[in-house]
């Protein structure tokens, strides 16, 4: 009395939509909750014939889940990717536990899906169910090619720029050649023979000339940074240490200053930037002195993969509010007769920092004598095979921006 | 055949120098700094490469001018730029005897280089500064007119 409407239904059903049902003794525990899983898990029996599918079916390969039923694994993929999906499934069967890989597989309307294969036994048995999991890879590898594309661009438009720079700070010497010259020799010539108003005149005008240079070769090496910048060798930081102190000897002896160093040690990356870098960080200490004479100090701390490297002073400081500005170009504090300048020396640092994968950053109080504390970190070498061994300099970009790209295509790859 | 032009002495002649410059203000710095030479010169400046070579040549209005015993070639000129100039004047037999002097503004690499490859006696990068500029002629005054001994016309 029970029994028979239900083998009639079940006879009705299946004559009369030959609706294959998914085989209950492979599906997984949770069938609801596996519906919601953003890819497709398929479970095939021994004869590699699809036993059960989740909802994720229709959405990734435009069949419904009965349509699936039934057919074997290879039909869901291109005619190329068959061997290599056979491949897959013969290793498990030899005792490799779960592999992965990427495939094109083929939608319902004959367009092809990338998706990333992942095939696991079911059971213990190795020639018994299998479980395949599929893993849409279109939004991925579009991304990924949207942001190979923008890498392409910002290489382009950076090293567009750097020309820029270069031609334009070149250009602007010439001009300026004939107005210190010529002011000059109207100095030279006229001497004694102007008045007072236009002698003060000729000097704000050889300021200006003077000025003028100081901010043009600032733009040229901060230029250079990019487009001159030599390829990384390992180097020590305390020879990069000790030549920025004997480059700045004349201020050092000015000030009556102390500079010291802890231990320091070897990194990868281009000597003579990181004498730059080194010699402007603790020129700014020199130059942002307390009342008496400066004490710096550039140490070295390990923190994983990186150092960082602090220079320390006990000078005027940096206010907080001011701190995120200071990196960035023509960027100044203090009016020109307070502490003169072209605001482009820490800019030039932090794009050597960055050239070199690296971060840079400033503590400080902003209370006097509390001092400035300036750190970057550098790699501790090994780390950039890409970067170290590039030949050409010009390239830097691109490779960074490729680091970049596959970095973040890692880290995507952990969010899908 | 070998008469020496010994500029720095007194018995020497007027010393001619061939000016290739299209600026007139540095064409003005190069004559302000040779005014005040020891040595007794004349300038003869022209504005671009064609002029140059014509000045050289003597051809039309240069056809009396005297032989130069030096040239200051700029580099970026019209018409006929410092280059072209250079590479004529060192495939010319007679010419070529003729110290050139390279002042440019230019530090490229690629121009020192290609300057040198043609046979320029020397390349000079005109100094942002005037009072190096004339520190600079000074030197070509000391060096190529006293020191080095010159062929003559």
């Amino acid at each position: 009395m029970v029994r028979f409407p239900v083998l009639l239904l079940g006879a009705f059903g299946l004559s009369l939509f030959r609706r294959p049902e998914p085989d209950l003794a492979v599906a997984p525990p949770y069938p609801l909750l596996v519906d919601m899983v953003p890819g497709v898990l398929l479970v095939l029996d021994e004869k590699r014939m699809v036993r059960y599918a989740n909802g994720a079916v229709v959405p990734v390969l435009g069949y419904e889940v009965s349509e699936v039923l039934g057919r074997p694994l290879s039909a869901f993929f291109v005619a190329e990717s068959r061997a290599a999906l056979a491949n897959l499934l013969d290793g498990l069967q030899s005792g490799e536990p779960r592999r992965r890989l990427e495939l094109p597989a083929k939608s319902r309307m004959g367009a092809t899906v990338p998706v990333e294969v992942t095939a696991e036994p079911v059971g213990r048995s190795k020639s018994g169910p299998v479980a395949v999991f599929l893993r849409n890879l279109t939004e991925r590898d579009a991304l990924t090619e949207a942001l190979a594309l923008r890498a392409a661009e910002l290489a382009r438009s950076n090293k567009d720029l750097e020309q820029f720079a270069y031609v334009a700070s070149h250009d602007l010497q010439e001009p300026l050649r004939m107005v210190g010259s010529y002011t000059q020799l109207l100095g030279e010539k006229y001497a004694g023979k102007l008045d007072s108003d236009a002698e003060e005149y000729l000097r704000f005008t050889h300021d200006g000339v003077v000025r003028m240079r100081q901010l043009i070769d600032d733009l040229l090496a901060f230029a250079r940074v990019g487009t001159r910048g030599k390829p990384f060798e390992p180097v020590a930081v305390e020879e990069v240490f000790d030549q920025a102190v004997g480059n700045l000897e004349a201020a050092i002896a000015a000030k009556g200053a102390v500079v010291t160093h802890g231990p320091l040690p070897k990194v990868e990356g281009d000597r003579g930037q990181l004498v730059q870098l080194l010699q402007n960080l603790i020129g700014n200490g020199l130059k942002f002195h307390g009342s008496g004479p400066p004490h710096i100090r550039v140490e070295a701390v390990r923190e994983g993969a990186v150092w960082r490297i602090s220079v320390q002073d006990d000078g005027i400081g940096i206010a907080p509010e001011y701190q995120a500005k200071i990196f960035l170009m023509f960027q100044r504090l203090h009016t020109r007769e307070e502490y003169p300048g072209s605001g482009i020396g820490l800019a030039i640092c932090k794009r050597v920092v960055e050239r070199h994968g690296g971060q840079i950053g400033v503590e400080s109080t902003g209370r006097p004598g509390h001092g400035t504390r300036f750190w970057f970190t550098l790699s501790t070498g090994g780390g950039h095979p890409t970067l170290s061994t590039a030949p050409a300099v010009a390239e830097h970009d691109v490779s960074m921006a490729e680091r970049a790209q596959s970095l973040i295509q890692e880290r995507l790859q952990e969010l899908i | 055949m070998l008469t020496m032009t010994r500029t720095g002495s007194p018995e020497a002649g007027t010393v001619h120098i061939l000016v290739a410059e299209d600026s007139v203000a540095d064409a003005g710095l190069i004559r302000e700094a040779m005014r005040t030479s020891r040595i007794s010169n004349e300038l003869h400046v022209v504005p671009d490469g064609v002029e140059a070579l014509a000045y050289l040549r003597r051809t039309g209005k240069y056809s009396g001018s005297p032989r130069p015993s030096m040239i200051f070639l700029d580099l970026n000129m019209p018409r006929k730029d410092g280059r072209e100039v250079l590479r004529e004047i060192k495939a010319d037999a007679d010419l070529r005897r003729i110290p050139v002097i390279i002042l440019s503004s230019s530090g490229a690499e690629e121009d020192v280089v290609g300057a040198y490859d043609h046979h320029a006696n020397v390349y000079i990068r005109k100094p942002v500064d005037f009072e190096a500029f004339r520190g600079i002629v000074r030197q070509i005054e000391s060096f190529w007119f006293s020191a080095a001994e010159l062929p003559g016309a």
